[in-house]
């Protein structure tokens, strides 16, 4: 072997190894397959350990990205221009409207799709503390909350950007949600504002969110995220395979001259050769080329499916920022409407004190959900055998409380979306509606 | 005397971590600061609304400028039209408002009577400037302050 220095090929060195041995050197010898280990559970890479979900999500922000980044070239932030220019991509810009259309239809699956890895990462136990020595997936998961809540918030500000009538009053109900936090709500809204009322201060700061701070923030927490599984030992679903493995006294002590334990040769060994997954032939594959081909495949599918549904559902765009008429109803995006339900029917007088929906459904509640979900993985009291198992007999009771929250917080979007009408009052879908209210 | 705290590399070291800390601070508080407007341009709070004859007996909206001008026996009013609760604009009924966005609901007087909205709708004062009204967004008063009908003349 001549040492040719670097070439070319070595960009896609290793993505198609003719042998283990070679997909194991691709792990140290490709800047992209760097962060896969050298050798997984066939349990981890199963389609129903996961369900592939948080990758799923990555191809999402993935998409996200790359169409952004095309309308970036095109949309123009400024409170005079923003409409027309979202106007132009939509109707005059080739491809504009399915570029648009992808973007806000991935945004929307994106919201989905995290939060389906959030539940499966709940019923299958995968946040636990109890793990192989090193690992400590509660870090994950609480990395993955602040990835949920950018999220969110992503899709909030990129849904102010049009500078539409929706635009305008989900920013102003939004902020003055903000405004409801006791002593700094006020001071909180005008800073997100760069100012006290909705104007270009405004749109240029959620553009920067949306554009630059928000995706920088999602970037650096997702590498952290994948880097803390390699960590913890792989997916929680593997401490399983590892346990049963000893139990049987399965485990092979990494022999010099194992494909495996290549990496590990130079002195102290890395990561991979001393994981409990390179002990266990049996129940391991190569890493390379399985999850290089899994990751491939649900990307394509995730493609396929945003740019069908792009094309099938376009982007809507109502009638420009009109800061005097408010839309009758006036409804943020389904993911925020249990929200919205809240803080409309929270607000009662006990004695003479007025409670405020607005504090309470818009900042209390959510704040104390997102703590209880943080607060979790310390309270969870179920056995280390409930690491990686989906439903795990241990957890009944907690499931359902999980449960019954995510169907409490469903039934409310559901109200929110389908049964709510014009002035926010109950209305039943087959009802014909009201007649279009009339400003004096 | 070497312990490790008292040697003059440990102080060097010392002095450096703090000075790159308070550096990094500063920069840190600089660019929060810097993202607090010192000027806003935003419209002066205090709005002209126009002559008195564009206010007949009733109620009128002034969309631009979001406030319900009421004109009775008494003189004028103006009732603002930022629903309290997370500030739509609220639309006129029959007899007082709603607001389109979670439905609360408000009397000709502008106190909430259902829905969400925590507070009756404000008043703002008018004034008069040479011969049109002009209304102050930024102040409230209460419900009983009316503005005399006859245009006083002077200075606004
Ligand atoms: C931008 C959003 C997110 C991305 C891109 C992401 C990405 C991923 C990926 C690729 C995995 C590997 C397993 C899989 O594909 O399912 C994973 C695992 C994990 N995620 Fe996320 N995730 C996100 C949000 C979240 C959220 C909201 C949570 C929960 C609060 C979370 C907690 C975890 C945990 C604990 C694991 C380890 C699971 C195990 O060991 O089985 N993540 N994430
Ligand atoms: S903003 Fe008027 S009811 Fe919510």
């Amino acid at each position: 072997m001549s040492a040719p220095g670097w070439r070319p090929r070595d960009l896609v060195k290793g993505f198609r190894p003719r042998t283990p041995r070679e997909g194991a050197d691709a792990v140290v010898q490709n800047f992209v397959l760097h962060a896969f280990p050298v050798r997984v559970t066939k349990k981890a890479l199963g389609w129903l350990t996961s369900g592939w979900l948080g990758t799923i999500s990555l191809h999402l922000f993935l998409v996200l990205t790359l169409t952004g980044a095309v309308l970036l070239f095109i949309y123009v932030p400024s409170v005079e221009r923003a409409y027309a220019s979202v106007k132009d991509i939509e109707f005059v810009t080739s491809f504009g409207g399915w570029l648009r259309g992808t973007h806000r239809i991935a945004a929307h699956l994106m919201v989905i799709v995290v939060v389906l890895h959030l539940v499966r990462v709940f019923l299958t136990g995968a946040y636990k503390k109890e793990g192989p020595p090193g690992a400590y997936r509660p870090l994950n998961w609480w990395v993955g909350l602040v990835l949920l809540l950018l999220t969110f918030f992503l899709s909030f500000t990129g849904y102010l950007l049009p500078w539409d009538q929706l635009a305008f009053w989900a920013i102003t109900v939004g902020t003055q949600i903000a405004a409801s936090v006791p002593l700094i709500g006020e001071e909180i809204r005008q800073l997100l504002l760069g100012g006290t009322t909705v104007g270009q201060p405004a749109l240029i700061r959620f553009y920067v969110l949306h554009c630059f701070v928000l995706p920088a923030l999602v970037i650096y927490l997702v590498a952290y995220h994948m880097w803390r599984i390699r960590k913890d030992g792989g997916l929680a679903a593997t401490d399983r395979v590892v346990e049963d493995a000893k139990a049987q006294a399965r485990v092979v002590p990494p022999a010099p001259g194992k494909t495996y334990t290549l990496m590990g040769a130079t002195e102290g060994g890395t990561v991979q050769a001393h994981t409990p997954v390179a002990l266990i032939e049996r129940e391991s594959t190569p890493a390379i080329p399985a999850i290089v081909r899994r990751a491939f495949a649900t990307f394509v599918l995730t493609l396929a499916v945003c740019s069908l549904l792009g094309v099938m559902l376009p982007a809507p765009l109502e009638e420009p920022a009109n800061p005097a008429v408010t839309p009758n109803p006036a409804k943020a995006p389904w993911y925020f409407l249990w929200l919205q339900e809240l803080v409309s029917i929270l607000t009662f007088q006990v004695g003479d004190v007025t409670v405020d929906g607005a504090f309470l459904g818009g900042v209390l509640l959510p704040g104390l959900l997102v703590l209880l979900l943080a607060a979790w993985p310390l309270l969870d009291r179920s056995p280390a055998a409930a690491v990686g198992v989906w439903f795990h007999s241990s957890r009944k009771v907690q499931n359902r409380v999980f449960l019954a929250l995510l169907f409490a917080t469903a039934v409310l979007t559901v109200i929110g979306t389908f049964l709510r009408g014009p002035y926010w009052a109950w209305m039943w879908p087959w009802d014909a509606p009201p007649a279009p209210p009339t400003w004096m | 005397m070497s312990e490790p705290g008292t040697t003059r590399r440990g102080f060097l070291g010392r002095s450096a971590t703090i000075a790159v800390v308070v550096g990094l601070v500063g920069h840190v508080i600089a660019w929060l600061r810097s993202l607090v407007p010192n000027v806003l341009y935003e419209p002066p709070m205090k709005r002209r609304l126009g002559a008195p004859d564009q206010f007949p007996t009733g109620r009128t909206y002034v969309a631009e400028h979001n406030v319900f001008v009421i004109h009775d026996t008494r003189g004028f009013r103006a009732l603002s039209a930022v629903c309290t609760h997370l500030g739509c604009s609220v639309g006129a009924k029959q007899e007082g408002y709603h607001c389109p966005c979670h439905g609360s609901v408000f009397d000709a007087e502008g106190v909430n009577t259902e829905g969400p909205a925590p507070r009756p709708l404000p008043w703002h004062p008018l004034s008069w400037r040479g011969k049109a009204l002009v209304v102050d967004l930024g102040t409230t008063v209460d419900a009983d302050t009316v503005l005399d009908p006859k245009p006083k003349g002077g200075s606004g």
